[in-house]
């Protein structure tokens, strides 16, 4: 999977629905930009709705708490959110499959 | 009534949520948000229906429920395992009812109650929706509810809900922290707790909303200082009410009620008792330890000693809750240092690391490379093998000390003690692997 997405897109320091199925968020921290699954595995909030603070990104329902540049569930060790790599090619960002 | 105890009155119907109402709960620990302990006359036994969220002692307390007639109807969620259900018939209720989550269940012409089951794999819990010609109230007792199911009950557009907004845990208090890390913890975690309560009534957006189901007193001299309100982890309704009002966010009234006080479907707000604020919490306090300390004391002596035996029961049963679930094992991938303290007791290890696969599972010692480590008066911890006392309960306690090594919740070694059989862990992990 691959998805091109305008830079304009992702406004610094907010939480931005980037693709909708499968559901993608996209983070911009003013350095680097981030892109991982977009719903808690807890309880299936989206993550949107949540706030990031330096590296981690916590859940709105009930504080669950990622950590944005590899997905791993910081709260609750093993429920990770997915996380995809993110290339920057001046205009646009790539989004890929880690693995890929 | 206190916590998450709610009675609900319509024209027909008198339907009590989660009654806890008069004496402590969680090992003799937790009391409610009252300055003056209930009695025995604060409890409306007169009611035609009792909602059960779950089976922690702060919305199933037995002391309460005993003051019913075991003729009084009782709901419950239809939750995977029968294990609630069956706890309430062995209190000596005969008229239990399990409700599937989302079915609504009607109780006269235009009443109805629905149960809204949580989602978590491991651990039961629910929500209740009523639902009459007077309009719809909704308790979220303290559910931890999945996103569509607050858009479903956003959609019934509730008059009043009832929220929860703080911490009820051991995290970060039975830990050993410095007390600089602890109590940057314990604010954090107070600050999220608040602010999910403003995310679930931004989104439910009833007209009015009631924080409720927080933090508990603990009242006992010997553990007053959890109460502080402002390193403490256990917040006050007020708090609640203003981070709402701070929120910026509209279309709901949050109101502070007390224990007794009442509401009315247009909000009329009738004070009965004077709310615990984090302003007048620790006097308030302090005036409710004295009242029932003499009685918080007798309780703990009345809970007894551990019995000799209580070594070779350790052994048992951890030896066969280990043996007989290898994928929770697998998940846990812990060692853990048991100290039962005091009379009876013992030090005790239970290698559940992926590296021990086989064979004595639990034996007595002490290891230096713990995981996870616990230091728990005996007597409790013989209460938890023989099942008078969810681990959770003896845990939510307070009464007892831990460590961790990471220190990292592991939810899988807390399903474990939470019900070991091996047919539940089987199904939880099928379940588990397919998302995970």
């Amino acid at each position: 999977m691959e998805i091109k997405v305008n830079k304009e897109k992702l406004e610094e320091g907010k939480l931005t629905e980037i693709l909708a199925r499968p559901k993608i968020i996209g983070f911009f921290n003013g350095t680097e930009y981030f892109a991982f699954s977009g719903i808690c595995p807890h309880a299936k909030w989206p993550l949107e709705l949540g706030t990031v603070d330096d590296c981690t990104l916590t859940c709105a329902g009930h504080s669950w708490g990622f950590n944005i540049a590899d997905g791993k569930c910081k709260t609750n060790p093993g429920r990770g959110l997915k996380s995809y790599t993110v290339l920057d090619d001046g205009k646009d960002l790539i989004i890929r499959e880690k693995d890929e | 009534m206190g916590q998450a105890s709610t009675l609900i009155e319509t024209k027909t119907k008198r339907i009590l949520v989660d009654p806890w109402i008069i004496g402590p709960c969680n090992g003799n620990a937790w009391y409610t948000l009252r300055h003056k302990a209930a009695t025995k006359k604060n409890i409306p036994t007169d009611v035609d229906c009792i909602y059960i969220s779950h089976e922690h002692e702060d919305h199933f307390q037995k002391e309460t429920l005993q003051e019913f007639n075991k003729n009084t109807q009782i709901y419950v969620c239809k939750f995977p395992t029968d294990r609630f259900y069956n706890k309430i018939i062995k209190l000596g209720f005969n008229n239990v009812t399990e409700l599937s989550p989302w079915k609504s269940e009607e109780l006269s012409e235009d009443l109805t109650i629905t149960s809204i089951k949580n989602q978590d794999l491991m651990f039961e819990d629910s929500a209740l929706l009523v639902q009459s010609g007077e309009g719809t109230v909704f308790c979220q007792t303290d559910c931890k509810m999945d996103f569509e199911s607050l858009k479903k009950v956003s959609a019934t557009k509730p008059d009043i809900g009832f929220f929860m907004y703080s911490v009820a845990n051991w995290y970060p208090d039975a830990y050993n922290y410095p007390k600089d890390k602890r109590d940057q913890i314990a604010k954090k975690r107070k600050a999220n707790k608040i602010s999910g309560f403003v995310n679930y009534v931004d989104i439910i957006k009833p007209k009015y909303a009631i924080a409720y189901a927080g933090g508990p007193l603990f009242p006992h001299k010997s553990q007053l200082k959890l109460n502080d309100p402002i390193t403490g982890v256990f917040g006050c309704p007020d708090e609640a009410k203003h981070a709402w009002d701070i929120s910026g966010k509209t279309g709901t009234d949050v109101l502070v009620m007390a224990a007794d006080d009442e509401i009315g479907i247009d909000g009329h707000h009738v004070k009965n008792d004077e709310p615990i604020l984090s302003t007048n919490k620790m006097d308030m306090l302090n005036e409710l330890s004295i009242e029932v300390q003499d009685d918080l004391n007798k309780r703990r002596k009345d809970e007894g000693e551990a019995s000799e035996k209580l070594p070779s029961m350790i052994i048992d049963y951890f030896n066969k809750i280990i043996s007989e679930n290898p994928i929770a094992r697998k998940y846990i991938d812990m060692k853990i240092q048991l100290i039962a303290e005091g009379k009876n007791g013992g030090e005790f290890v239970f290698d559940m690391s992926k590296q021990n696969q086989s064979g004595n599972f639990a034996t007595e010692g002490k290891i230096d490379n713990w995981n996870y480590f616990m230091k728990i008066p005996a007597h409790l911890v013989e209460k938890s093998i023989n099942g008078e006392m969810l681990w959770e309960t003896l845990f939510l306690s307070c009464r007892w000390q831990g460590d961790r090594n990471p220190d990292q919740w592991n939810e899988h070694f807390i399903n474990l003690l939470y019900d070991p059989d091996p047919n539940r862990i089987t199904n939880i992990y099928k379940m588990y692997e397919q998302t995970h």
